[in-house]
C-alpha cells in the first residue's frame, strides 16, 4: 500500500501539472492568416485598408456582371442566347430577357448582396480609420485631414452603392457605420433613401480631394469631387423613376456647375475611342475610372467575345467564353426588325458614317476601327502564331465541316440545321457550303422559307432568346483587346474601365434641358459629342456598303441602309454624312424617342440600359426583339431577393412579388 | 499471467488477474503459442529454480514457479487440494525435486513433459494402469496436425484423451504426437476461441483436426477506445471483425476487405476500379451538413490515422465504435463513429514465425456503354465521316492489367521481448492506359518488459512510399461523346496525336498519354509507449505518436498537346507539396477494483494532439524543351511575363482533452459502463472552446439469471442500452477568428496594392456539432450456440449542425457566417446473423447475414437568428447546367430527389410534366421548358433504405469456398448518361444508342426531342444485389516445413443483378449530402480475379 501512495502521487502531481500548463492552451496559431485586431501596422497598410474597398467597388459596382446583366440583358440592347447547349443556366438569360424573373434569380441577389457588400467593407474601413488610426495618427505618418478624406470618400462610396440600390430595387435599407451586425435593419422608402444618398454625398463632397484630368495624380482611380458630383447629378436624373419626384432642374443646376469648371478642368476628348483604349489614363473625359493593367486588375466587364476571337485579335486573350452581344436587327430571312419596332436593334440604330459601325480592327500598332465584331472574323494578311490569322466557329456546323471562318450574323436562328437538312436531302448546296467553309452561304443561299423555318418563335420569322448558336449575333467591344506584338504602354488589359464620364454630363443635361424645350441647346450638347464619331474610316466604309448595294452585292450584313434614314448618294464625304445626323443641322431629328435612342448608341453595354429606358417609359411598355408585348409593370424595379427576405424578417417586399 | 491456458482448466479463476488477462490477451494468445516444447527434454532436467515462500497455497507455489520458468501446469482444482498451506525454501532445485518436496504427502502424480507438467490425483493414474494391465494395451501413437477454418496452423491447443487428465499441446507448426492405449479413446481437442472437438481414434494414428472458431463470439476480446473489453461485459454497439473474416480481395486500402460485413457501415469506392481512387466510409447515415460524414480513424491507439497508411495483412482486427456511448470517450470527432485498427504484433517463439503473402491479379472491363455504331452515327448524320473507325474507350483502356502484391512477415520473441516487422510490395495496373500504383511498406513492432514486468515498452514504427500514376475520368466522358469516325493519331503526322478542337472537347487518348500527372506520397507513422505496472490491477502508461504524410503531386502538359495549343503555350507544369503531421500525447492510468462478484475497471487519461498542415505549389509554362517535363519549372519564359503562379498556405490545430471511464459488472450479469470527456479545440470559438461528451450503458446478461438456466434454447442472452453525446468538429482551422485577408489588387497612389479587409463574418460562439446517440441491442445465441447475431435499434440526433448560413446582408459584409444551427436525424435497425449450419469434420457450411435500414431526415434548419429555408444541392454540370437535382428542406431526408415528375413527351418529342395545382398532381400535362420549382416534387430518395449482405462459405476437406453476396435496397439513382447522352436533342456529338433506338432493355428515350430537364424520367430504381466476392481456397496439409499453405482463387464484382442500365449503380455515391449521380465523367468498372497464396513456416 506503502508503493501503492507513492506511485498514486506521482500520478496526481503529474495531472496537475499538465492540467495548469500548455497542455490544455487551445489558442490557434495563425500562419496564412491576419487576425483582425492587429493588421494595421504600418502606412501600407492604411493604402491596403483603402484598396480593399475600391478592389470591391470596381467588380461589384459596375463591371460586376450581376449588375451589368440586370442593366443590360433586361433591354432592348443586349441579350444571351442560348446557344445548343450552352448558355441555357437554367434559363436565367431567357427570363431576365422575357421580363419574368422572379425573387429567386440569382443575379438579383448578387447585386443586392455585392452593393450592401461594398457598403460594409466602406463602413468598416470607415470606423477602423475612426478607431484604430485617428487616435495613432502620428505612428502612421498620416495626418487628420487625410483621415477625414478616406473617410469622406468610404461615404460617398457608400452613397453610390445604394443608389444603385434604389435604382435596381426601388428601395432599399440604409446602412451607416455605426450599425452592428447583429442588426436587423427595416426597409427604407425610395425617398428615404433617395434623401440619405443626396445628404451623403453633398455633406461629404468638399471634404474630397480634386482630380486633375487627364493625369494620373493621386485622387486618380479614386472618389473625387467631381466623381461625387457626377453621382449627384444621376441621382437626380433618375429621381422621377426612383422617387416620383423629378429632380430635373437640380440636376439641370448640377450640370452646369460642373460644366463651369467646378470640379476640374475635364474636357471631351478629340477622338471618339481615346475613353476606351490602353491609354485611356490620359483621357480628360474620364472623371472617375477603375485603374486597368495587366496582372493586377483585370477588368472582365463582358464575357462576350467567341472562344476563337482570339485569332482574329491575335491575343492570347482574346478569346472569351461567348455569352452576350448585341440584339438581332433582323429576323432570320433578313427582314428588319427595325421597321416593327421602335426600340431595339441596336447595331442598325447607328447613323451612316458613325465609325462605330465600321467592322472592328485593331492593327498592330494599337490603332482601332470600329466598336463591333460583325460578319466574318478574318483578317486579310494578319498572322496569329505564324498561321494565318482567322477565327473559326465550332458547334454543329464546325463539327460537321472541320474548321469555318467565324462569321457573326445580326440574326439569331439555328441555321446550322439548314445544312443538315440539306445534308439529309442530297441537296447540292451541301457540297457547295463544304468546299465554301463559310456560314455566310447559307444565309445567301437558304430559300426565304428555309430561312424562316429555324424559327421557334411562330409568331414572326425571327427565333427566339433559346435559339442561338456559337456564332450569333454582333460582339460589343469597346475596350480593344491589343494584338500580342503591341506592347509599348501596355495593349490588352490596360484599359481603365470607366464608371463616369464627362459625357454623363454632357448628356444629362440635354436630357434636362429637351424636357425643358430647349431642343437647340439639348442638340448642341449633344453633337458636342457626336461629332467626332463621324471619321473619314466611317465614311469610307458606308460608302463601299452603298456601292456595294447598288451592284446588288450582299456585303455580309450590312445590307440596305435602314429604311428610316434616307440613303446619301454623295459617297465618301465625311461632312455630308454628318450633315445628315446633327442635331443642330436638322433640329427636327431630335425628339424624345431620339434622345433615347441616343443614349442607346453612345451608352451601350455600360449598364445604363435599363435606367434609360425607365426614365422614358418604355422598360415594361416598349417593344424589341422577342418582347413584344407590354410586359407587367411591376418588373419596372426587381423584387428584393429571397435570401435577403429570408435573413433579414424586417425587409418589406416590392409590390407584385409578394410570395414569388 | 502469462499461462492463462492453463488457468482454463484449473475451474478456480482469479477475477484480477482474468480482467488483466482478457486486457492483454492479444499478447497472451501470441505468448502461449512460447509455452511449446521445441526442443529435447533438456529444459526440465536443466532448469534449476529457487524458492522461498511462507505459509502459501499450493497454487502459489506454482504460479511462482510459473512466473520463474517457462513451465506450467496442468490440473484441476477439483481434483487436487490447491489451497493447502506450505512452506518452501529451496535453492537452484531441479523440477522434479521440488514438486516430489511439494506434493510428498499427497496422491498427487506429476508427469513432466519437458516445459509441460501434468498433476493429477494417483488413483487416476492407477486406474489408466489398470486398464492397461487388464486389457494388454497395444499403444498406438496418434499424430497430426491442428488448423484452423483458413488453414492457419493452431500452436497451443490442448489435446486430452478424455476421462483421463493424460494430454499433449501441439507445437509451433500446429503438428502434435500423443501416445493412446485404447482404439475406443477419445481425443478432445480445445482451444480459446474455438469450438472443442473430440475424435474417436479406432484404428486411426493420423489424425489431422480443422477446429472451427467459436461461433458464438461472446468469447471475443473487442476494442472500445483507451482499452478492451470481453464481448460478453459490453453494453454497447461495437462491431468486431477479426482477419479471419477480412475479403480475400486486393485493395488499396484495407477498409474494402469489410465491405458490406457490417450492418449499418457504408463503404463505398465510387472511382469504378482506379486503384488510386478514395473510399468513403459512412456509419449509420449522414448526420452533418457541413462537417463531414467520415468516422474517426484510430490506428493502434493514435486518433486520426490514415487508412492507406495500413497493410491488409498486418491487421488483426477491426472494431467499429457504432452506438454512441462507446464513442463518447473520443469527444468532439466521434459523432461519425469511431473505426480502431489495431495491427498484429510479436509472438513468442524459440525460431522466427514467417508470413508469406502474395497473390497476382488482372482485371476485365464489365458494362460497358452502349454507343452508336459508326454506321448508325452516320446514317444519322449526326456529324461528317472524318475517315477513321475508333472506338475511343477502347483505346483509352487495357484488358488485362497485372497487379500483384507480396508481403512477409517475419515475428519472434522470448518472455521478454517480442517483435514483429513486415514488408509488403504491391503493384497495380489500372484497366486504362494512364493509371498504376506502386507501394512500399514496413511496419515495425517491438514489445519489451523489464524489472519483473514493472516497466513495459512498446515501439511502432510503419513507413510507406506509394507513388500514384493519376489519371483524367474526363477522358471517358470524352470517349462518349467523340465522333467516331476522327483518327486517333493525325493521319499527315502519324507519330502525332490528331488535334481535335470544339469547346469541351479534346482528344483523349492524348490527354492519357501525353499529360503527366503523378503523385508520390509518403507516410509515417512511428510512436513509442511506456507502462508502469504499479500495481497488479493499478497501471499508468504514456504513449507519444507522430503521423507525418506527405503529397507531392506534379503535373505536366507538353508542347505538342491539345492543351497546349489551345493556350498557346510550349507546355504547362506544376509542382505541389503537401504534408500533414500530427503528434500525439496520451497519458492513461487504469485501475481495477474487486470485491467478491463485483468488478469495476477504470479509466483516467489526458490526450492532446497538435495539427499541422503545410502545403506549396507552383505552375509554370512555356519551357525550352519538353523533356525537362515537371523537373525543371524555373525554365519556364511564362514567369518573365510575370504571370506563373504560386501559393504556399500552413495551418494548425489542437485538440486536449481529460477522459475518464468505469466499466462495471457484478455477477457476470449486470454490466454498467459510464465515461466522461472534457474536450477542447483550438478550432472552436473563444466563447465555446470546451465541451462535455457523456456515455452511459448498461447491459443485462439474462442468461446469466437463475431462471435460464432451466431452459436450454439460448445460449446466450443479452439486453443492452446506451446513451452517448459525440461531436464532430470537421471544419476548418481559424473559422471562429475575426479575420482580414487579402483580395485584388488597387492603383492608390501611385502604386498597385493588395486590398486587405474583412474575411469573414466573426462568430466567436462557434462550436462542435452535438449527437445524441440512443442505441439498443439484444446479443443471442441460440441452438446449441450454432446461431447466433445480435439486433439493434438507434437513434441519433445531430444537432448544432456547422453551416455556413445566409446572414442578412445588409449590416454583414459577408453573405454566410460559420454557425451551430439545425438538426438532422437518423434511426434504424441492424441486424447481424451467424449460422453454423453444418458442422462436420469433412464439411461444413456457415451462412453470414447482415441487414441494416436507415431512415434520415432533416428535422430542421433554423434556429431564432439563423434561416436556411430551403437549399437546393447537387447541381448538374455544363453543358446545359440544368440546374438542381435535389432540395433539402425540413422534413426531407437527405438526399431527397426534387424534380418534374414525368409525364411522357408530346407530338414534338418535347418532355412533359404532370401539372401541380394546390400542392398535388393533377392528370393535366404541361411542357416542363418554363416551368417553375413549385411544380417539383420530393421524388425519392438517393440512399438506400436498406443494404444487406450474405455470406456463404463451405468447406469440405481442404477446400473452402465463399460465396458473398452485397445488395442495396429502396433508392433511386440518377442516370446521368442518359440525360447528356441519351438524349438525341444533344446535336452533334455520339450518343449512347437508346438515344435513337430502343434497346432490348433499359428505358426508352428515342422519341424524346428536347433538352435535358430535370424531371424524374431520368432516376431509376437503384435496387441491386451483387455476387462481389467469389473465394476457393485449398489448404495443403503436411508439407514439409511450412505450418500452413494455402492457395486461393478469388474474384471481385463477379455478377450484378439490376434493372439499373447504368454502367453500375455502385458508381452513383450513397454517403454524404449530395449522393446519387452516375456521372459522366468517371472511371470503368471492371471484374478483378485474384490467385494467392498464404504461406506460413
Amino acid at each position: 500500500m506503502k508503493k501503492f501512495k507513492k506511485y498514486l502521487y506521482v500520478v496526481l502531481s503529474i495531472f496537475f501539472i499538465m492540467s495548469y500548463s500548455g497542455c490544455t492552451d487551445l489558442e490557434e496559431e495563425l500562419y496564412n492568416e491576419i487576425n483582425a485586431d492587429n493588421f494595421y501596422q504600418t502606412y501600407d497598410d492604411i493604402a491596403a485598408g483603402l484598396a480593399r474597398v475600391y478592389e470591391h467597388t470596381s467588380g461589384g459596382m459596375r463591371g460586376g456582371e450581376g449588375w451589368w446583366k440586370l442593366q443590360e440583358l433586361t433591354t432592348d440592347n443586349m441579350c444571351i442566347t442560348t446557344k445548343g447547349r450552352h448558355w441555357y443556366d437554367e434559363g436565367k438569360y431567357a427570363e431576365i430577357h422575357g421580363h419574368s424573373w422572379n425573387f429567386m434569380h440569382g443575379d438579383m441577389y448578387s447585386v443586392w448582396s455585392g452593393m450592401y457588400q461594398g457598403v460594409g467593407y466602406a463602413n468598416n474601413f470607415y470606423n477602423d480609420l475612426e478607431n484604430v488610426i485617428e487616435p495613432k495618427v502620428g505612428e502612421f505618418n498620416i495626418t487628420e485631414a487625410d483621415v477625414k478624406m478616406f473617410q469622406a470618400e468610404m461615404m460617398v462610396l457608400s452613397a453610390v452603392f445604394h443608389m444603385n440600390i434604389l435604382e435596381a430595387f426601388g428601395q432599399g435599407v440604409i446602412v451607416t457605420p455605426e450599425m452592428s451586425g447583429e442588426e436587423r435593419p427595416v426597409s427604407s422608402s425610395a425617398q428615404e433613401m433617395f434623401d440619405f444618398i443626396e445628404k451623403t454625398i453633398k455633406d461629404n463632397i468638399g471634404k474630397l480631394g480634386n482630380h486633375v484630368a487627364g493625369t494620373q495624380d493621386e485622387y486618380y482611380g479614386r472618389i473625387n469631387q467631381a466623381a461625387a458630383a457626377t453621382a449627384l447629378v444621376r441621382l437626380y436624373l433618375n429621381a422621377e423613376v426612383t422617387t416620383g419626384q423629378a429632380k430635373f432642374s437640380e440636376c439641370k443646376a448640377e450640370c452646369e456647375k460642373f460644366i463651369d469648371g467646378t470640379y476640374g478642368n475635364y474636357e471631351l476628348d478629340d477622338t471618339w475611342d481615346l475613353v476606351w483604349n490602353y491609354n485611356n489614363d490620359k483621357s480628360k473625359e474620364i472623371i472617375w475610372s477603375y485603374p486597368g493593367e495587366l496582372n493586377w486588375l483585370r477588368l472582365t466587364y463582358m464575357r462576350s467575345n467567341h472562344y476563337q476571337a482570339k485569332y482574329f485579335f491575335r491575343s492570347q486573350y482574346g478569346g472569351s467564353s461567348n455569352g452576350p452581344h448585341l440584339q438581332p436587327s433582323q429576323a432570320t430571312d433578313g427582314t428588319f426588325f427595325a421597321d416593327k419596332y421602335d426600340l431595339g436593334s441596336p447595331y442598325q440604330r447607328y447613323y451612316d458614317g458613325d465609325e462605330r459601325r465600321v467592322p472592328m480592327y485593331i492593327a498592330d500598332d494599337g490603332s482601332r476601327q470600329g466598336m463591333f465584331l460583325i460578319g466574318t472574323q478574318s483578317v486579310p494578311g494578319a498572322t496569329w502564331g505564324g498561321e494565318p490569322a482567322f477565327a473559326f466557329t465550332s458547334e454543329e456546323w464546325k463539327l460537321t465541316q472541320g474548321q469555318d471562318t467565324l462569321y457573326h450574323p445580326d440574326r439569331v436562328g439555328r441555321f446550322s440545321e439548314i445544312v443538315i437538312k440539306w445534308n439529309e436531302s442530297g441537296d447540292p448546296r451541301y457540297q457547295e457550303i463544304v468546299n465554301a467553309h463559310n456560314f455566310k452561304y447559307i444565309l445567301t443561299h437558304a430559300t426565304e422559307e428555309e430561312l424562316k423555318s429555324v424559327s421557334s418563335d411562330k409568331p414572326e420569322p425571327g427565333a427566339g432568346i433559346m435559339d442561338g448558336e456559337e456564332n450569333t449575333g454582333f460582339r460589343l467591344n469597346k475596350y480593344p483587346l491589343y494584338p500580342d506584338v503591341f506592347t509599348p504602354g501596355g495593349g490588352s488589359w490596360n484599359s481603365d474601365l470607366v464608371a463616369m464620364r464627362l459625357t454623363d454630363i454632357y448628356y444629362a443635361l440635354a436630357e434636362c434641358e429637351l424636357r425643358a424645350g430647349n431642343i437647340a441647346k439639348a442638340a448642341e450638347l449633344l453633337d458636342a459629342v457626336r461629332i467626332r464619331y463621324f471619321t473619314q474610316k466611317g465614311a469610307d466604309e458606308a460608302a463601299t456598303r452603298e456601292v456595294k448595294f447598288a451592284a446588288g452585292e450582299i456585303d455580309d450584313l450590312r445590307e440596305p441602309p435602314n429604311s428610316w434614314y434616307e440613303a446619301t448618294t454623295e459617297t465618301g464625304n465625311m461632312s455630308n454624312y454628318w450633315s445628315k445626323a446633327s442635331y443642330v443641322q436638322n433640329t427636327g431629328l431630335l425628339d424624345m424617342d431620339e434622345m433615347l435612342a441616343e443614349w442607346g448608341r453612345e451608352y451601350i453595354g455600360e449598364g445604363f440600359r435599363r435606367m434609360q429606358l425607365r426614365r422614358f417609359g418604355k422598360f415594361t411598355t416598349g417593344r424589341w426583339w422577342n418582347k413584344n408585348v407590354v410586359t407587367d409593370l411591376h418588373y419596372e424595379i426587381f423584387p428584393i431577393p429571397l435570401r435577403a427576405l429570408n435573413t433579414n424578417a424586417n425587409l418589406t417586399q416590392n409590390p407584385g412579388y409578394e410570395g414569388y | 499471467m502469462k499461462k492463462f491456458i492453463t488457468r482454463g482448466i484449473n475451474l478456480k479463476k482469479n477475477l484480477v488477474s482474468k480482467t488483466f488477462l482478457i486486457m492483454k490477451l492479444t499478447l497472451f494468445l501470441l505468448l502461449f503459442s512460447v509455452v511449446q516444447v521445441w526442443g529435447g527434454n533438456s529444459y526440465s532436467q536443466t532448469k534449476k529454480i529457487t524458492l522461498k515462500l511462507n505459509n502459501a497455497p499450493v497454487s502459489q507455489v506454482l504460479e511462482e514457479i510459473e512466473n520463474q520458468s517457462e513451465f506450467y501446469f496442468l490440473y484441476s482444482g477439483k481434483l487436487i487440494d490447491m489451497n493447502r498451506k506450505v512452506d518452501i525454501n529451496i535453492r537452484n532445485k531441479k523440477i522434479k525435486d521440488i514438486l516430489a518436496d511439494l506434493f510428498a504427502s499427497e496422491n498427487v502424480n506429476c508427469m513432466v513433459l519437458d516445459r509441460q507438467i501434468l498433476l493429477s490425483p494417483k488413483y487416476l493414474t492407477e486406474r489408466v494402469n489398470v486398464v492397461k494391465r487388464d486389457r494388454q494395451p497395444q499403444e498406438i501413437v496418434v499424430t497430426g496436425k491442428v488448423t484452423d477454418g483458413d488453414g492457419n496452423t493452431l500452436p497451443g491447443v490442448n489435446i486430452i484423451i478424455k476421462g483421463t487428465i493424460i494430454g499433449t499441446i501441439t507445437k509451433a507448426d500446429g503438428n502434435y504426437s500423443i501416445k493412446v492405449d485404447d482404439p475406443n479413446a477419445t481425443l478432445v481437442f480445445s482451444f480459446v476461441g474455438m469450438r472443442t472437438l473430440e475424435v474417436i481414434v479406432g484404428s486411426q494414428t493420423s489424425i489431422n483436426v480443422t477446429m472451427e472458431e467459436e461461433t458464438i463470439g461472446l468469447e471475443e476480446v473487442v476494442a472500445i477506445g483507451y482499452g478492451t473489453l470481453d464481448k460478453k461485459e459490453l453494453t454497447t454497439s461495437v462491431t468486431h471483425i477479426g482477419e479471419e473474416d477480412f475479403l480475400n480481395i486486393p485493395s488499396t486500402n484495407p477498409i474494402m476487405q469489410v465491405q458490406g460485413k457490417i450492418a449499418g457501415v457504408q463503404i463505398q469506392k465510387t472511382g469504378g476500379s482506379d486503384p488510386n481512387a478514395v473510399v468513403g466510409i459512412q456509419i449509420r447515415g449522414a448526420g452533418s451538413r457541413s462537417a463531414g460524414v467520415s468516422p474517426l480513424i484510430i490506428i493502434d491507439n493514435i486518433p486520426g490515422g490514415n487508412l492507406a497508411n495500413v497493410d491488409q495483412n498486418d491487421i488483426k482486427s477491426i472494431d467499429i465504435l457504432k452506438g454512441g456511448a462507446a464513442a463518447a470517450i473520443y469527444g468532439t470527432r466521434a459523432a461519425n463513429g469511431v473505426i480502431i485498427i489495431t495491427t498484429k504484433s510479436g509472438v513468442v517463439a524459440e525460431g522466427i514465425q514467417v508470413d508469406y503473402n502474395s497473390y497476382i491479379s488482372t482485371e476485365m472491363i464489365k458494362n460497358t456503354l452502349e454507343l452508336l455504331s459508326v454506321d448508325e452515327f452516320l446514317e444519322l448524320g449526326i456529324s461528317a465521316d472524318e475517315g477513321s473507325r475508333t472506338d475511343w474507350f477502347d483505346e483509352l483502356t487495357d484488358n488485362f492489367p497485372v497487379s500483384h502484391s507480396h508481403s512477409l512477415a517475419l515475428s519472434s520473441g522470448n518472455q521478454k521481448t517480442q517483435y514483429r516487422a513486415s514488408v509488403l510490395y504491391k503493384n497495380s495496373d489500372g484497366i486504362d492506359i494512364a493509371t498504376a500504383r506502386e507501394e512500399y511498406g514496413a511496419r515495425f513492432n517491438i514489445h519489451h518488459s523489464a524489472f519483473d514486468k514493472l516497466f513495459e515498452f512498446d515501439l511502432n514504427i510503419a513507413p510507406r512510399f506509394v507513388s500514384e500514376n493519376l489519371t483524367e475520368y474526363r477522358a471517358f466522358y470524352q470517349a462518349i461523346h467523340l465522333n467516331p469516325t476522327l483518327p486517333v493519331m493525325d493521319p499527315e503526322y502519324p507519330t502525332q496525336y490528331s488535334y481535335i478542337e470544339a469547346w469541351d472537347t479534346w482528344n483523349p487518348v492524348e490527354q492519357l498519354s501525353l499529360e503527366q500527372r503523378e503523385a508520390v506520397r509518403k507516410y509515417f507513422t512511428g510512436s513509442g509507449k511506456v507502462q508502469l505496472n504499479i500495481l497488479p490491477n493499478l497501471n499508468t502508461s504514456l504513449m507519444y505518436a507522430i503521423e507525418s504524410n506527405n503529397r507531392q503531386y506534379n503535373f505536366f502538359t507538353p508542347s505538342t498537346s491539345t492543351n497546349s495549343k489551345n493556350s498557346d503555350r510550349r507546355g504547362e507544369a506544376t509542382r505541389q507539396g503537401e504534408n500533414w503531421d500530427n503528434k500525439t500525447l496520451d497519458w492513461l492510468v487504469n485501475y481495477i477494483y474487486e470485491q467478491n462478484d463485483f468488478v469495476a475497471k477504470i479509466l483516467g487519461g489526458y490526450s492532446y494532439q497538435h495539427f499541422l498542415y503545410s502545403g506549396f505549389g507552383a505552375t509554370n509554362y512555356d519551357f525550352p524543351s519538353d523533356a525537362l517535363t515537371f523537373n525543371d519549372l524555373g525554365s519556364g519564359t511564362y514567369i518573365n511575363e510575370g504571370r506563373a503562379s504560386m501559393w504556399s498556405d500552413r495551418n494548425s490545430s489542437t485538440i486536449a482533452a481529460f477522459f475518464s471511464r468505469a466499466n462495471l459488472s457484478y455477477l457476470d450479469k449486470y454490466f454498467l459502463s459510464a465515461s466522461i470527456r472534457r474536450e477542447g479545440s483550438s478550432k472552436f470559438g473563444v466563447n465555446n472552446k470546451w465541451g462535455w461528451f457523456p456515455g452511459v450503458s448498461a447491459g443485462w446478461r439474462i442468461s446469466g439469471e437463475e431462471f435460464m438456466s432451466a431452459q436450454t434454447f439460448f445460449n446466450e442472452l443479452k439486453l443492452r442500452a446506451d446513451y452517448g453525446v459525440t461531436g464532430n468538429q470537421g471544419f476548418p482551422s481559424y473559422t471562429a477568428q475575426k479575420l482580414y485577408s487579402g483580395s485584388g489588387n488597387y492603383y492608390i497612389m501611385g502604386r498597385w496594392i493588395q486590398g486587405f479587409g474583412p474575411a469573414n463574418n466573426y462568430n466567436p460562439d462557434l462550436a462542435w456539432e452535438r449527437s445524441i446517440n440512443f442505441n439498443v441491442g439484444i446479443d443471442f445465441s441460440i441452438l446449441n450456440n450454432t446461431l447466433n447475431g445480435s439486433f439493434e435499434f438507434y437513434e441519433r440526433t445531430s444537432k448544432d449542425l456547422i453551416g455556413q448560413y445566409d446572414v442578412a446582408v445588409p449590416p454583414n459584409t459577408h453573405t454566410q457566417t460559420w454557425v451551430n444551427v439545425g438538426t438532422i436525424k437518423n434511426t434504424g435497425v441492424e441486424l447481424m446473423l451467424n449460422a453454423s449450419v453444418i458442422n462436420q469434420k469433412d464439411f461444413g457450411y456457415d451462412l453470414t447475414a447482415v441487414a441494416a435500414y436507415n431512415k434520415n431526415w432533416l428535422v430542421s434548419f433554423s434556429d431564432d437568428i439563423y434561416e436556411a429555408g430551403q437549399v437546393y444541392l447537387n447541381y448538374l454540370p455544363a453543358p446545359g447546367s440544368p440546374g438542381p437535382t435535389m432540395l433539402l428542406e425540413e422534413g426531407s431526408p437527405i438526399g431527397s430527389w426534387f424534380m418534374f415528375k414525368h409525364a411522357g413527351v408530346d407530338e414534338n418529342g418535347m418532355l412533359l410534366a404532370y401539372k401541380k395545382v394546390n400542392g398535388k398532381f393533377t392528370d393535366e400535362k404541361q411542357l416542363i421548358q418554363g416551368l417553375e420549382n413549385d411544380q417539383k416534387y420530393h421524388a425519392g430518395s438517393a440512399v438506400p433504405k436498406v443494404t444487406a449482405s450474405l455470406n456463404h462459405s463451405f468447406r469440405y476437406k481442404n477446400f473452402d469456398l465463399s460465396l458473398f453476396f452485397r445488395g442495396a435496397f429502396g433508392y433511386k439513382i440518377l442516370n446521368e448518361k442518359n440525360m447528356y447522352f441519351g438524349l438525341k436533342a444533344f446535336k452533334g456529338a455520339n450518343l449512347l444508342r437508346k438515344a435513337f433506338y430502343q434497346t432490348d432493355e433499359g428505358i426508352q428515350l428515342y422519341n424524346v426531342n428536347d433538352s435535358k430537364r430535370i424531371s424524374d424520367f431520368f432516376l431509376q430504381n437503384g435496387n441491386w444485389v451483387k455476387l462481389d466476392v467469389i473465394s476457393l481456397g485449398y489448404t495443403f496439409t503436411d508439407v514439409n516445413k511450412f505450418s500452413k499453405l494455402k492457395i486461393y482463387f478469388s474474384g471481385k464484382n463477379m455478377f450484378l443483378f439490376t434493372k439499373y442500365d447504368g454502367i453500375d449503380p455502385e458508381l452513383a455515391p450513397i454517403n454524404g449530402l449530395t449522393p446519387g449521380r452516375e456521372t459522366q465523367a468517371y472511371y470503368p468498372v471492371s471484374r478483378t480475379l485474384t490467385l494467392g497464396i498464404q504461406a506460413s513456416f
